[in-house]
């Protein structure tokens, strides 16, 4: 794979009620558009595919300029070489789903070396990845929400972009089947290595597949960042859905009997036990998957409990405590050999924090119970 | 059935074939324009094509003669050649293809403002260009639809008089359609046969709106988003 190309923008885009301004260059293989709806998300990357003619400034993507209202430069949203992905998946409702992937396959501008037979192959890569064989006959109308979120994904994909923009991919679907849609999008990016803009108001998918974390708020970028400690910043924490800030951690399936399901998180050695079982063979040992533990879920103490019935007693420092609220504040620790990438945050009361005097480089033992765990597969990796 | 209210049928049947056909392409490419560019150039073309609709046919008629005049914009003085198109079948089919056009092209439209324009868009991001969007997404989701404004501005033009007999006449065998021919047998008493032209006329139009609903129908439902 050859050097990624960056996407540079610098834009003033009026909405209403207000302008739209950014001026940034993304650079990571994921990069997340993080923001509550009315934001400004969407029409931001309405402008970047071209579907939005409004705009002022300039978007450069490697060296091919797609957009500079200067000097009058307008790329149509056919030669930018995208694939978009819509909220409502927008498949075509008169062409089966073979039809629908291979719409743009016959794409005008092609990645040069790309042959009739590469672009089977990424076809029939795609239909492997997102599970589509049983469906290819299939009308959208005969299709449940997620397949047709799938086949979207399958379709823009399949015409060989070299971006891809994602618009709230994964909202129009109930909670539980979105994050097993997610895992399909998990694996298109871990197989194809994709290079994405995922646009999304859930803090789960964010942390789950974006490299890289951007708050927009009223058509202003506000925050930036790795994506825990963007969405543990007192700005944004407290924004966060009904059930306040969860972790995201990517781990491996280390084994899976009738009881338990042992898992050991990516970057490090440290493992977790979770109380939910799985009995499917594409979730064997060594499957890619990720947990998920609400902030609020995880107990710290000051010294190693003997008698507590919490299945995870893990040994961690704290690296930073971010009041939230006058009672409430974000702990993130750092988990025993675990890589500092991703710190473990954990919500506590102002009260117990000050009742057990916790600050910043104390060691401690962070307490979560098996059953707040929850495990999502994302499946074998097939390299 | 006697071979004058039969020639008026098949003479009906060639106009009207031929006046649809001439129509449809055009009103249709104008259709998708007008479905999806709102300017003020396009809402003033758009009422301009929908005059032949409200104005009287013999208006219409009218104005067709003084632009197939001698000395008017299409007659032989300013054109060059003399098209000779006045009191031909010709001239009938011109009259029915005008006031069919903005019956044909209000439907199309109708037609194609159904097909949801982010599909065409989504078809954009996908490298094809407007036209490869427009024959791949918008025709087919629009074909019922377009299918109706076929059908629509073919009874239009099978009911066409007062423009029709202003341009072409009413010659028995030569120009005389089934609208035409009625007249004249009503007018000259022959009851039988204006009955016989009547009830053709009722069962071509019946089974035509029937099947345009039908189609327009099933076209809303084919194209919604599921």
């Amino acid at each position: 794979m050859s050097e990624k190309p960056t996407l540079s923008i610098d834009l003033k885009l009026p909405l209403q009620p207000f302008t739209l301004r950014c001026s940034t260059t993304l650079a990571e293989q994921v990069t997340g558009l993080f923001g509550p709806s009315g934001s400004g998300k969407t029409s931001l990357v309405e402008t970047i595919t071209g579907l939005r003619r409004n705009a002022k400034g300039r978007i450069v993507f490697g060296d091919t300029v797609w957009m500079d209202s200067d000097q009058n430069i307008f790329l149509p949203p056919e030669q930018r070489g995208i694939g978009f992905v819509p909220q409502r998946g927008l498949l075509f409702p008169h062409l089966n789903v073979r039809q629908n992937l291979l719409f743009g396959s016959k794409r005008a501008k092609p990645n040069a070396e790309k042959s009739a037979q590469a672009s089977r192959d990424l076809f029939d890569q795609v239909v492997d990845i997102l599970n589509l064989g049983e469906l290819l006959h299939r009308k959208p109308a005969a299709l449940s929400g997620g397949e047709r979120q799938r086949v979207a994904a399958g379709r823009a994909v399949c015409s060989n972009p070299q971006l891809l923009i994602l618009d709230e991919p994964l909202s129009s679907l109930d909670l539980a089947l979105r994050y097993k849609t997610l895992a399909f999008f998990i694996r298109l990016v871990n197989d194809l290595k994709l290079s994405m803009i995922w646009v999304s108001h859930d803090a789960i998918e964010v942390q789950a597949i974006c490299d890289e974390l951007i708050v927009i708020e009223r058509g202003e970028f506000t925050h930036r960042g790795n994506p825990v400690q963007v969405l543990s910043n007192p700005k944004v924490f407290p924004t966060l859905e009904f059930s306040g800030f969860q972790n995201v951690l990517p781990c491996r399936i280390v084994e899976s009997t009738e009881v338990q399901t042992r898992v050991r998180l990516d970057g490090g050695s440290a493992q977790l036990i979770l109380s939910e079982t799985i009995r499917d063979q594409k979730n064997e040992p060594g499957a890619s998957a990720f947990v998920t533990i609400p902030a609020r879920s995880i107990l710290i103490s000051t010294e190693n409990p003997s008698h507590v019935s919490a299945g995870n007693r893990l040994p961690s420092t704290i690296v930073r405590i971010e009041p939230q609220s006058q009672s409430v504040a974000a702990v993130l620790v750092q988990l025993k050999n675990q890589s500092d990438q991703s710190p473990l945050v954990i919500e506590l009361t102002t009260a117990a924090l000050n009742r057990l005097k916790l600050e910043q480089g104390q060691s401690v033992y962070v307490l979560i119970k098996s059953t707040a765990c929850v495990l999502q597969t994302v499946g074998q990796n097939s390299t | 059935m006697s071979s004058s209210a039969w020639n008026a049928i098949l003479l009906t049947i060639q106009v009207s074939t031929l006046a649809t056909l001439i129509i449809f392409v055009p009103a249709v490419l104008l259709a998708w324009w007008f479905a999806r560019r709102e300017s003020v150039t396009s809402h003033f073309l758009f009422s301009l094509f929908g005059l032949p609709m409200v104005l009287p046919p013999t208006a219409v008629g009218y104005l067709l003669l003084q632009l197939l005049a001698d000395e008017g914009p299409m007659g032989p003085v300013l054109m060059g050649l003399n098209l000779n198109l006045l009191l031909t079948w010709q001239a009938a089919v011109l009259a029915a293809a005008v006031m069919a056009f903005p019956l044909v092209i209000r439907t199309a439209k109708v037609a194609f403002e159904n097909v949801d324009s982010d599909l065409e868009a989504i078809g954009r991001t996908l490298g094809r260009g407007p036209w490869s969007t427009f024959a791949t997404v918008s025709l087919p989701l629009a074909s019922r639809g377009l299918l109706a404004a076929a059908i629509l501005g073919f009874t239009r033009a099978v009911g066409e008089f007062g423009a029709t007999i202003t341009v072409a006449g009413n010659i028995p065998g030569k120009t005389q359609t089934i609208a035409s021919a009625i007249y004249s047998s009503q007018q000259s008493g022959n009851r039988t046969e204006a009955a016989v032209l009547v009830v053709f006329a009722l069962c071509l139009g019946w089974i035509a709106i029937f099947c345009t609903e039908l189609l327009i129908r099933r076209s809303t439902i084919a194209s919604r988003q599921p």
